[in-house]
């Protein structure tokens, strides 16, 4: 037992010793991992909101409350005609609930709090061309029915475009800091080895274990990629509550991923920020530790 | 206890450090390694505690080939062979205590355990008064009675003490000496190198003489001077003009301490 705190406070007294170069190491991981955990997170809430759009659904057109349903079936029926329309589906306020129970499956809280009587009722429509989006969308702009029309086409191909451009450069930064940060806590570790070299000489004489000389540097690698990690978990958690506030009532656009998501992809943000921190150790051991 | 057989190391850049040498030290022996510097004593002492590979020959220990032993049982090896340096390699930042109870505590022994043992091992360097102290609070005589007792702290069958009278006045050599000779009787193999006549001569112990690498002489009861083994002419007369200014000194008797017995008292097996 006492064997476990000594290990524990070796790495903590060698963690102050050296703030400035373990506060670097420490915002390297930090900075890698919320680049990376942000975008996943992006790519999550992308992935969310376009799985309509998926089985060639090229417009929504969200009703108004206050129109019956037999108006709305006209209006189907109306848009059915249309040269430019290929398949038109309805989907009522009971169908909008059953889908954004399927959405939101992962947030039983969610869907507890919700009132499914405010999802709106929606004509889906898939066009002949997809090109005719625009003419479709003014068609229907001063239809009386009509609460809001959505639209992939276009759009939805660039913001496919920019939103990949956006994950790869994401994603590279945030392998390249990874790098760096496993490499700032290696020169850490070194710092620390150089700074109790003594006593790792005098540990040695006597003839301390080679994993009890190396566990506290291991240690402390490893909590600092912890805490750069959970600063990484922190900032996105943050950030991703800040933006599922603006999300709208009706959740036509959805600015939040789930919880479980979330709580997922931490622990394992968190686990790779540690095992960073291991590797990094490890690396600034190598050298310096052999009998 | 040790047996080296015709150990051959040759540094990079091929300085050889020693040639052929082979000694058989028993189980509770005494030893001096005598020899100018740079004869080999060091990187012979070095070897036995494997922070030197062998180029040739092997070393056993304890009925061990350590030259074959795998790294990760080299601590092991280690903690059977307690070590005294010339520059004491004490901590500054711990006390006399905490020094000699470190070498227990990496070992992982329970506190209770690394108290007594402690305690007794200052009672056995007369330090038992001195342990709240800092190193740089005491003499270099004092410093080295620490280093031994971290050395001995853990009752180890071997002992290898690199000149440690190298920084200390004749006096207090003897004191040392006198401690060392007592851990001796406890049973404990000491292999001890040396530049000190006045200590060699008054002991008349085991007398092992190295030169550029080679054992050239391995007496008992011997004295530090001596004449070469193999041509017979006699060392160089400004080393025997050395011995005759040394004062010389009597190694006082040991005096009636703790019986050795229970000294070393064998610790519990972990």
């Amino acid at each position: 037992m006492s064997r476990t705190t000594y290990l524990v406070r070796q790495a903590f007294t060698s963690l102050r010793r050296n703030v400035l170069v373990v506060a670097a190491a420490i915002l390297a991981v930090f900075v890698s991992l919320t680049l990376a955990f942000g975008a996943l997170v992006v790519n999550e809430l992308f992935r969310v909101n376009t799985t309509r759009w998926q089985e060639g659904v090229h417009v929504v057109v969200f009703m108004k409350d206050d129109v019956s349903q037999a108006a709305q079936l006209d209006l189907q029926r109306e848009i059915q005609a249309w040269d430019e329309v290929d398949e038109t589906s309805y989907c009522d306020k009971t169908c909008a609930w059953l889908e954004f129970k399927e959405m939101f499956a992962d947030q039983p809280a969610l869907l507890e709090e919700t009132d499914a009587s405010i999802l709106p009722a929606s004509i889906r429509i898939k066009l002949v061309d997809v090109d005719f989006y625009r003419d479709i969308t003014f068609r229907l702009l001063d239809n009386s029915a009509v609460r809001k029309t959505v639209t992939a086409g276009e759009r939805f191909d660039q913001l496919s475009n920019i939103s990949g451009i956006l994950n790869a450069l994401g994603l590279g930064l945030a392998i390249l800091l990874g790098v760096a940060s496993v490499v700032l806590i290696a020169n850490t570790i070194r710092m620390a080895i150089y700074a109790r070299r003594d006593e790792v000489g005098v540990m040695k004489l006597v003839g301390a274990s080679n994993w009890f000389i190396r566990i506290p540097f291991l240690l402390e690698g490893m909590l600092q990629g912890l805490v750069g990690a959970a600063l990484a978990v922190g900032a996105v958690w943050a950030g991703h509550s800040f933006l599922a506030g603006l999300e709208p009532e009706d959740f036509l656009i959805r600015l939040s991923v789930g919880d479980g998501f979330l709580i997922q992809w931490g622990i394992l943000i968190l686990l790779f920020g540690a095992a960073a921190g291991i590797v990094g150790s490890g690396l600034g051991l190598r050298r310096f530790l052999r009998v | 206890m040790i047996l080296i057989e015709d150990v051959t190391k040759v540094y990079e850049g091929g300085i050889v450090a020693l040639r052929d040498v082979s000694l058989e030290v028993p189980k509770g022996e005494f030893v001096f390694l005598v020899g100018p510097s740079g004869s080999g004593k060091s990187t012979l002492i070095r070897m036995m505690l494997r922070e030197e590979r062998t180029t040739r020959g092997s070393i056993w220990v304890a009925g061990k080939d350590i030259t074959k032993m795998p790294g990760w049982k080299v601590p092991n090896l280690r903690r059977s062979i307690g070590t005294v340096f010339q520059d004491f390699k004490l901590l500054p930042n711990r006390t006399v205590s905490e020094n000699v109870a470190f070498a227990l505590e990496v070992l992982g022994r329970p506190k209770a355990v690394v108290n007594r043992q402690v305690a007794q091992v200052l009672e056995l360097v007369g330090l038992a008064t001195k342990g709240d102290r800092y190193p740089q609070q005491l003499s270099g005589g004092e410093q080295q009675r620490v280093s031994v007792a971290r050395a001995f702290v853990n009752r180890p069958p071997i002992l290898l003490a690199d000149e440690p009278t190298g920084n200390l006045d004749p006096a207090t050599s003897v004191g040392i000496m006198r401690i060392l000779d007592r851990i001796n009787r406890t049973g404990t193999t000491v292999l001890m190198a040396t530049h000190d006549h006045a200590i060699v001569d008054a002991m008349r112990r085991r007398v092992v003489q190295l030169e550029r690498g080679r054992v050239v002489r391995d007496q008992s009861r011997g004295r530090y001077e001596s004449f070469r083994v193999d041509d017979d002419e006699p060392l160089a007369p400004v080393n025997n003009a050395r011995v005759a200014d040394e004062p010389q000194i009597e190694l006082p008797p040991v005096s009636e301490g703790p019986a050795p017995s229970e000294v070393a008292e064998p610790e519990p097996s972990t």
